[in-house]
Parts: structure tokens; sequence; C-alpha cells
């Protein structure tokens, strides 16, 4: 019996973490567009320098990569 | 300011309107102005439930179309005076309410209850945005099979996009037996696949069929009427306690109750 419920609970795992891969196609455009917005205030970037990547790791956990080619931080008045 | 919570599923059939119904009376029997509305349009189930499908005069759709206020289409509970319920339409028609309708229905008998439940139809269309966009809270039920586990994942996806305050999860039909046998997949388990707060279990009892056949909270001292009585007092008071449907049939008197469950 406890084999079977090792069989049904990777089951329910496989079924949780195959739905979760879907996910992240739907949101990945507007998370880059939304961090490149953020990057943009701190360094000079452009949409092609940016690589960004979302993985579901084998226990159903996200784990987003972000990537980024930059040539030059911009200086900030604030920061002394 | 009242609580206003969908109660809602994904997956058909899992309970949602029991656990409503019950979930209602035990905080109205507290002495809590409790609301069921019933948002499943066409498909009302919630009177049925609670036994007041005779008294329907008016319901949400005549709310809306503006035949009456939403204080005219309460429907006060038989056993419980401060529990109410706002009915569904019981034929089907094309007519079809928008979420800033119900929230304007809400925001209307708000000031009346402490507790708004909202039972949600099963499914994740358009009924389901309706019903979620008006309430701050949510309770997603599952049953311990992973179809049920699985769209309760889908749902608890999509709530997590509308900022909700609290979304408490509630286990359904729990066999402690099978779960000691290891035939049936713990709570433990989808509590640690679902990541979100284990408001309770309920036992799967017999008692609650029996409560459907007159209508109705379930009133006596069975487990399930535990576990709701628990439910309820975690959802008001905070305690954080849950049914432990696996107690009984723990240990060598469990071992024998197990095994005779099985026999008969």
């Amino acid at each position: 019996m406890q084999n079977e419920l090792t069989v049904c609970t990777e089951r329910l795992r496989n079924v949780l973490i195959n739905d979760k891969k879907d996910n992240p196609n739907k949101i990945l455009n507007v998370l880059k567009s939304d961090i490149l917005y953020v990057l943009k205030n701190y360094m000079e970037i452009s949409s092609d320098d940016l690589d960004l990547n979302i993985n579901v790791t084998s226990v159903g956990t996200y784990k987003i990569t972000i990537l980024a080619d930059v040539t030059r931080l911009k200086t900030l008045n604030c920061i002394k | 300011m009242s609580r206003v919570i969908v109660v809602t599923s994904g997956k058909g059939g899992v309970g949602k309107t029991t656990l409503c119904a019950n979930l209602g009376t035990q905080l109205a029997k507290s002495g809590l102005r409790v609301l069921l509305v019933d948002v499943d349009l066409g498909l009302n189930n919630l009177d049925v439930v609670m036994g007041v499908e005779n008294k329907i005069v008016y319901d949400i759709c005549d709310v809306v179309e503006g035949k009456c206020r939403a204080k005219q289409a309460l429907i006060q509970d038989f056993f419980v005076q401060t529990l109410y319920v706002l009915p569904s339409n019981h034929t089907y028609t094309n007519f079809t309410i928008s979420s800033q309708e119900i929230s304007k229905i809400i925001n209307e008998v708000e000031y009346m209850f402490d507790y708004i439940l909202i039972d949600c139809p099963a499914g994740i269309d358009a009924g389901f945005h309706r019903a979620v966009a008006s309430c701050s809270e949510a309770i997603v039920v599952t049953t311990p099979h992973i179809s049920s586990v699985r769209d309760a994942d889908k749902v608890i996806g999509l709530l997590k996009s509308y900022n909700f305050n609290y979304i408490g999860l509630i286990v359904n039909r729990a066999r402690g037996d099978l779960m000691v046998s290891g035939e049936m997949i713990n709570v433990e388990t989808i509590n640690d696949f679902l990541q979100v707060d284990l408001l309770g279990v309920v036992p799967d009892d017999d008692v609650i069929s029996t409560q459907l056949l007159t209508g109705g909270g379930v009133n006596m001292d069975t487990p399930a009427y535990k576990s709701f009585y628990m439910i309820a007092n975690k959802l008001h008071n905070g305690v954080d306690m849950v049914y432990d449907c696996t107690k009984k049939y723990k240990g060598v008197f469990g071992t024998i109750r197990r095994n005779l469950k099985r026999m008969v």
C-alpha cells in the first residue's frame, strides 16, 4: 500500500510540475519588460542584452535566472 | 466591516456548497451575522442544501434587474436566526451578471453582516472571476485526489493574481483509515504541494449525506460537526487547531477499528 501511495504522490508531483511549466511562457515577456525598465534606471541596457529564464526545479519551485550584458553603469548623483 | 470570503475549488463536486452551508451555520451559531451568497447562475444548489428552496421569493437576478432591493431577496434560515441566504436564479436564462453588479449587491448588504460567504461555481471561467472579484479572502476546497489537488493548485495560482488578504485550504472527504494505511494521499502532503494555510480538514462522514436529505447545517455531535466547528473557530478566533481524522485509526485499537471497517 505504501508503494501505491508513493506512486500516487509522484504522479501528483509530476502533474503539478508539468502544469507549472506552462506558466513562465505567459509572463516571460511582461516580466522581461518590467525588469528592463528597472535596470535602465541604473545602466545602459537594451532588450537584446537581457536574457531572462524561468525554470521549474524537480521539487516544483521556480528558478529565475537573469543574465545581462552591460557596458556602462549610470553615475547617479545621489550615490557618494 | 464584514469579511467577504469566496469558497472555491476549481473542480466540481468537492463539497464547496456543503462547506459553505456548514461553515456559515457554525459561524452564525456563535452569534455572528452571516450571509451565504450563491453566484452559480442557473445551477443554484445552496438554497436546497440549506433547505430554504420553498421560501424563495426573489433571487440574485431580480436584485440586479431592479425588481427588488438586495435586503428583500435575503432568506432567513429556519434554525439559526442570524444566518441568511441570497439564492441564485433557479431557471436557465441568458441573463448574465457582471462582477461589478455582484460587488454592488455585497456593498449594499455588507453593513448587516459579519461574514459574507460566496459559493463559487465550479470551473475557472467567467463565473469564477465574477465570484472572486468582490472578495478579499478565499477558501479553497479540495479532496485527497490527484485531479482535485491539481485543480486547486491552478485556482490558487489564479487567486494569487487577485491580491487576496488570506487564502486558506480545506481538505474535504478525508478518510483517516485510508491515510493511516497509506491508501490515500495524506493532508500534510497536499499542504506541502499547495503551500497555503491549512484552514481545516473535513472527514468523510455519512452524516453529511443525511443532512442533505433535510437541508440545513450538520447539528449533531459527529466528526464532521467537530471539524466544521474547528474551521469556524480558526477562521474567526484564529485558534490554530485542525481536525485530525487519522487519530482514531492509530495504535492498537486504531488498527482493530481499521480492519473492522475494511471487513464491513
